[in-house]
């Protein structure tokens, strides 16, 4: 189900009232994580609910690895621990890269390779296997830590319940962002309608449909033309804003989800991490990651980068590190070899930023005209980055790069370009309002709900033609 | 925000905007079908001729065509997507002109299903708000596209005077246009496409086939040449009314595909002539 279809919507209402149902049996705990598990499994399977086995599989595979994890035979923790993730991996490896393994490896007229190009990919495998992993490896560490304490239940049936609810739970299901175990499960429990906090529901909610019904959806009328061989034919200013156009497309498709996400699961109750956080001005590399798909970027931090060694084992190493991180990053996001590069270019980035301040000691003052080309540098290169995302076939990069600078002398479509600009400003506009957020006019603070009017009529009004999240395809 | 949607509301129900406020291909295209479900009732469409087809047939003069016609042919879809729409809205016209350049797609776009869905038709009937062609942007765009239309007009021309960009184009659509369409494949479309057509003549809707010239290098390409012979195959010509088309020399195109502005309006007016004959 997609969050602006007319099903969800029914869906959504029907389980809030019953979520909440001024009756004593369904407000109780247990009765309201079973009605939210139901509901889930109706998002999940709405389509195809021959997923639903997977997912089940995945999270039976999770519930028992990390039930015996903290209740079995200590000497055979490390290796449940291992099984449940090795299990999620090869889970991953098989749904989402057996296209890539087929066309790398094999023949794939017939054989293997046939075979493996028959494989689908369920929507959500990405997010929901990182989060089997997640709930595995903060048992495991539980033992050691009293932070990962208290995330199994002692009583199995409830720790299904908890686990699957984990796992299932909609808002997040099926393009994040990616929780953790510690984080979340410590908050289940009985929730009340009257502690339900309707100004924040109501802004993440308005502002997450705003940045992906007008924005991005409308964006993506634009974009969807970047293919080739069409886009040869493009001037370079044409080719150059349709990019500029899937930068902001792409935030805008994947914040808006996630505000979405954070502002559903609100409504029942329970606090999702922030994903991101103003990401297009950063003004460095490893701040870019700080703030871009947080949930991910944090999560391969904890359960990857600081496993390698992270930055305890000197320089040298530390760079390698940052780099297979990234490499295996850009991999989650696509069953393609222009998602390593994508990782890889970003990998670099980070190690050479690294190598680069410790070496000098370099500050800019915020605000400063420095400050200014560092963002817009940042900004240009995560963007030239995302062509890969776009464009999957790595000739076609190239292509794309040979019609830029040959195209310079053809006539431009500058209704498109202006179109393009238009919808971008929201998000041009919401950056430059953060970065200045101190000095901000308080007549802007006096004047938000003009802006959330406007949001709403316009997303009323001026909404693209429908399209899928964009995360939906990892 | 509801002050601001009444406000538009009413702006629009007063008004007559007869611009193109469309913003892209694809919009264009949803405003041509929410147009079509939205403003033609059964009595009116009994007297109307629908023309279906893909991009190509877009470049038809349907004023200069006559009043009664009535143009569903779609930016990169085609005739089965206009047939397909005609027969879920469920009001028929007298005639159906079918472009036979191309047989794409078999399965309804969701764009034509989604503005059919009562969940978006029946408020996109009450509220013209809600309609694709009255968004905030496309209006003004509309309105800037008016302004400027000389001039947008003279920038089209210099971008299809570019010998290159043509050369280039061309090359493109023949290399495409050269690939062979398996004959499974076409099979599936056309009974499809015959299916649709069969039941308008059952409803007693003429149906005449025509083809809008493409460029002398394109015109004996693969993929033309069969889906030619199919429509023959499936729609045999002592059967059915073809209007055969011209010869392509005198035509001037855009990229290979596409009729000028002004070739647009001569071909518009040598189909307008053989209807008439028929």
């Amino acid at each position: 189900m997609l969050f602006n279809s007319f099903p969800f919507f029914v869906l959504l209402l029907i389980t809030f009232f019953v979520y909440y149902f001024p009756v004593k049996f369904f407000r109780k705990g247990n009765t309201q994580l079973l009605v939210l598990i139901f509901a889930s499994v109706i998002f999940y399977g709405y389509f195809k609910p021959s997923l639903l086995l997977l997912l089940a599989f995945s999270g039976a595979v999770n519930v028992i690895t990390s039930y015996f994890v903290s209740y079995g035979i200590p000497k055979y923790r490390l290796l449940l621990a291992s099984v449940g993730v090795i299990v999620n991996l090869a889970i991953l490896a098989f749904f989402k890269y057996s296209p890539l393994i087929a066309t790398s490896f094999f023949d794939t007229k017939e054989g293997i390779g046939a075979f493996l190009l028959t494989i689908p990919l369920p929507i959500g495998i990405s997010f929901f296997t990182f989060e089997g992993i997640s709930l595995v490896v903060d048992t495991y560490k539980g033992h050691k830590d009293d932070k990962f304490k208290n995330l199994v239940h002692e009583s199995f049936s409830v720790h299904i319940r908890n686990s699957f609810f984990f796992i299932v739970f909609f808002p997040h299901l099926v393009s994040g962002p990616i929780l953790k175990a510690h984080d979340f499960i410590p908050q289940i429990g009985q929730k009340l309608f009257r502690d339900i906090d309707w100004n924040y529901c109501f802004r993440l909610l308005v502002g997450g449909y705003f940045l992906k019904l007008v924005v991005a959806d409308n964006l993506n009328d634009f974009t969807s033309s970047l293919v080739y061989p069409g886009f040869m034919a493009f001037s370079t200013l044409d080719l150059i804003s349709m990019l500029m156009g899937y930068s902001f497309q792409i935030f805008a498709d994947f914040a808006g989800y996630s505000l979405i996400a954070l502002g559903l699961a609100s409504l029942f109750g329970y606090r999702l991490m922030q994903n991101f956080n103003f990401p297009y001005i950063s003004t460095s590399f490893s701040e870019f990651w700080r703030r871009w798909h947080i949930s991910l970027s944090t999560f391969l931090k904890e359960y990857l980068y600081f496993p390698l060694g992270g930055n305890r084992k000197g320089k040298v190493r530390t760079y390698i590190n940052l780099f297979i991180t990234m490499v295996l990053g850009g991999l989650w996001h696509g069953a393609a070899w222009s998602y390593a590069v994508w990782g890889a270019f970003h990998g670099l980035m980070l190690a050479l930023e690294r190598l680069f301040n410790d070496r000098f000691e370099f500050s800019v003052k915020r605000n400063s005209p420095l400050f200014y080309i560092k963002v817009l540098f940042i900004f240009l290169s995560v963007s030239l980055a995302w062509l890969l995302f776009k464009l999957p076939n790595f000739e076609q990069v190239i292509m794309y790069m040979k019609a830029c600078f040959k195209n310079t002398g053809l006539i431009s479509n500058y209704i498109s370009i202006f179109l393009i600009t238009l919808y971008a400003l929201p998000v041009i506009l919401y950056h430059a309002w953060y970065l200045k957020r101190q000095s901000n006019p308080v007549y802007l603070k006096k004047l938000e709900f003009v802006f959330y009017g406007a949001m709403i009529f316009l997303i009323i009004t001026n909404s693209g033609t429908a399209g899928t999240f964009i995360y939906f395809q990892f | 925000m509801a002050f601001l949607f009444i406000a538009f509301e009413l702006f629009l129900r007063i008004t007559d905007i007869p611009w193109d406020t469309s913003q892209n291909d694809k919009s264009a295209n949803i405003i041509s079908v929410q147009d079509y479900i939205y403003n033609y009732s059964a009595n009116q469409l009994k007297e109307d001729t629908v023309i279906v087809g893909t991009s190509v047939s877009r470049k038809l003069i349907t004023d200069t065509l006559g009043r009664h016609y009535i143009n569903l042919a779609f930016n990169a879809w085609n005739s089965f997507d206009g047939l397909e729409l005609v027969k879920i809205n469920g009001k028929k016209p007298s005639c159906i002109l079918v472009e036979t350049n191309y047989a794409k797609n078999q399965i309804l776009q969701p764009e034509i299903s989604g503005s059919l869905d009562p969940v978006s038709y029946y408020p996109g009937i009450t509220f013209k708000s809600l309609q694709l062609r009255n968004q905030p942007t496309g209006l003004l765009i509309g309105w800037a596209k008016n302004l400027l239309k000389t001039r947008i007009d003279r920038l089209k021309e210099k971008k299809r005077e570019n010998v290159d960009l043509y050369n280039f184009s061309l090359q493109m659509n023949k290399e495409i246009m050269n690939q062979p369409i398996p004959d499974s494949i076409l099979d599936k479309r056309f009974d499809v496409i015959k299916s649709l057509i069969d039941g308008f003549k059952k409803d007693g809707v003429h149906i005449v086939f025509y083809e809008v010239p493409v460029d002398k290098e394109l015109g004996e390409t693969t993929s033309l040449v069969q889906v030619r012979s199919y429509f023959r195959k499936y729609f045999p010509e002592n059967e059915n009314l073809y209007i055969p088309s011209p010869a392509a020399a005198g035509y001037v195109f855009s990229d290979g595909v596409h009729l000028s502005a002004q070739s647009a309006m001569e071909y518009t007016l040598y189909l307008k002539s053989e209807l008439h004959k028929k």
